[in-house]
């Protein structure tokens, strides 16, 4: 068993646990931090699989990798954005796939547009 | 059974510890403290495989940057609402359990068949290492990214520049409030940053400078210089501003423009679009992508569109 192996399977797992926090949880940070995970292990096969050129992973996937963490973090921190806002109107930070957003509001007995959002409306304008 | 296969393994075994600690853990802040962890222990991974470009990257924004980034959101759900912001929310679930382990046997299988592939003999990075003389460069990854891939890089910037638009249009003006560390009056906090800044910003001039030639970059650079900005905004030094001004967009296009002058530069001039223009195109091209990282990734830690200077 070689190194490469060893890296391939822990990939495997990483993947798969981001599969499954990604498929169970409700929050949605949590669902960020799987898809993060999986990102990760996507990352981790593009430089272990490819053939290393002098003990030296090959440079191409390097740099794909490189584009790949940066455009995670922009991604992520647009994410969370989203879902600061989202929090913020409909109160708690679950996607509720079954339920059809715009009865949010009456399930959990407040407005979809509640006092808070009203209020940063009125001060967001100049 | 060598040395090098035990540490690999354990290598591996505490990044998968790891990996299940982030998806399995009960409190989401757990959860963000062990995906910092996870980070650096990514980067370790890559020293070991001899990635060091991406080390320094994965143990800046990888593990920094993002922990940062979901820690100070997680803050502000904290703010509107404690209870909601940690609630479990988590549905346990046989067939999530089914389908993650075949995914991960897919993946498993994948992965393992294609190390056992013939690898061609003609890989594009063989190629890259090929005409890697005539740039002139040293790093192989800095050539990939800036001559022989620009314009993934280009748009990459792109993607950076949107993204923090996007964040811009969703996040509301009245919430300006980063969380400073209580007690940053204290002498120790004071001499901490006195010492550490000056150390971040030569370190992140160190990696720009030689990333032609030696692992670092625009990136591992940026990502740094961005990690002080967040150790300012946390102290104080820093304090978000609510109104947008001529330098912060400057900083926040200047890689775009950068790189977009080196399309059009040679185009021009009568050649391809992003021909090679010499090493002071890329250092200049590189400077500009650094400011862009470092001013977008900590302005949107500080969800505001510009920073003024806070409590000297």
């Amino acid at each position: 068993m070689s190194g490469e192996v060893v890296f391939v399977l822990a990939a495997a797992a990483i993947f798969g646990l981001g599969v499954h926090g990604l498929l169970t949880a409700g929050h949605i940070m949590r669902k960020l931090l799987a898809l993060n995970l999986m990102l990760s292990a996507v990352f981790l096969l593009l430089i272990v699989v490819p053939a290393r050129i002098d003990g030296l992973p090959d440079p191409v996937p390097q740099a794909l990798v490189l584009t790949g963490i940066v455009i995670a973090v922009s991604t992520t921190a647009f994410a969370l954005a989203l879902m600061v806002r989202l929090f913020r109107r409909q109160g708690h930070a679950a996607i509720h796939p079954d339920v059809d957003p715009r009865m949010l509001g009456h399930v959990t007995g407040r407005t979809s547009a509640g006092p808070q959002e009203e209020h940063d409306r009125g001060s967001g304008s100049r | 059974m060598n040395a090098q296969i035990v540490v690999d393994i354990a290598l591996g075994l505490i990044l998968v510890g790891l990996a299940a600690q982030v998806a399995l853990g009960r409190h989401l802040f757990r959860s963000i403290v062990f995906y910092v962890a996870f980070g650096l222990a990514m980067a370790v991974i890559w020293a070991r495989l001899g990635a060091a470009d991406l080390a320094l990257a994965d143990a800046a924004i990888g593990a920094g940057l993002t922990g940062a980034l979901m820690m100070v959101a997680f803050r502000r759900l904290v703010g509107i609402d404690p209870e909601q912001a940690q609630a479990q929310m988590t549905r346990h679930s046989h067939v999530a359990v089914a389908v993650a382990a075949l995914t991960a046997g897919l993946v498993a299988t994948v992965g393992l068949a294609a190390l056992t592939m013939a690898r061609a003999p003609e890989s594009a990075g063989m190629q890259v290492l090929a005409r890697l003389e005539e740039t002139g460069l040293g790093n192989p990854v800095t050539g990939v990214l800036l001559v022989f891939r620009g314009f993934d890089t280009l748009i990459e910037m792109a993607v950076l520049l949107t993204a923090f638009v996007g964040s811009r249009v969703m996040t509301q003006r009245s919430r300006l409030n980063v969380t400073t560390i209580s007690g940053f009056e204290l002498p120790l906090v004071r001499t901490l940053v006195a010492v550490i800044l000056p150390l971040a910003v030569l370190i992140a001039m160190h990696l720009l400078w030689i990333g032609a030639d030696q692992p670092g970059g625009a990136f591992q650079a940026g990502a740094v210089l961005a990690g002080s900005g967040v150790l300012l905004l946390l102290t104080g030094t820093l304090l978000p501003a609510p109104r947008s001004n001529a330098m912060a967009r400057l900083a926040l296009v200047a890689g775009v423009a950068a790189l977009s002058l080196l399309v059009l530069v040679p185009l021009s001039q009568g050649r391809p679009p992003l021909a090679f223009l010499g090493k002071g195109s890329l250092l200049f091209a590189e400077a500009a992508m650094m400011v862009s990282v470092a001013v977008s990734l900590t302005l949107l830690f500080a969800g505001a569109p510009a920073l003024k200077a806070g409590r000297q």
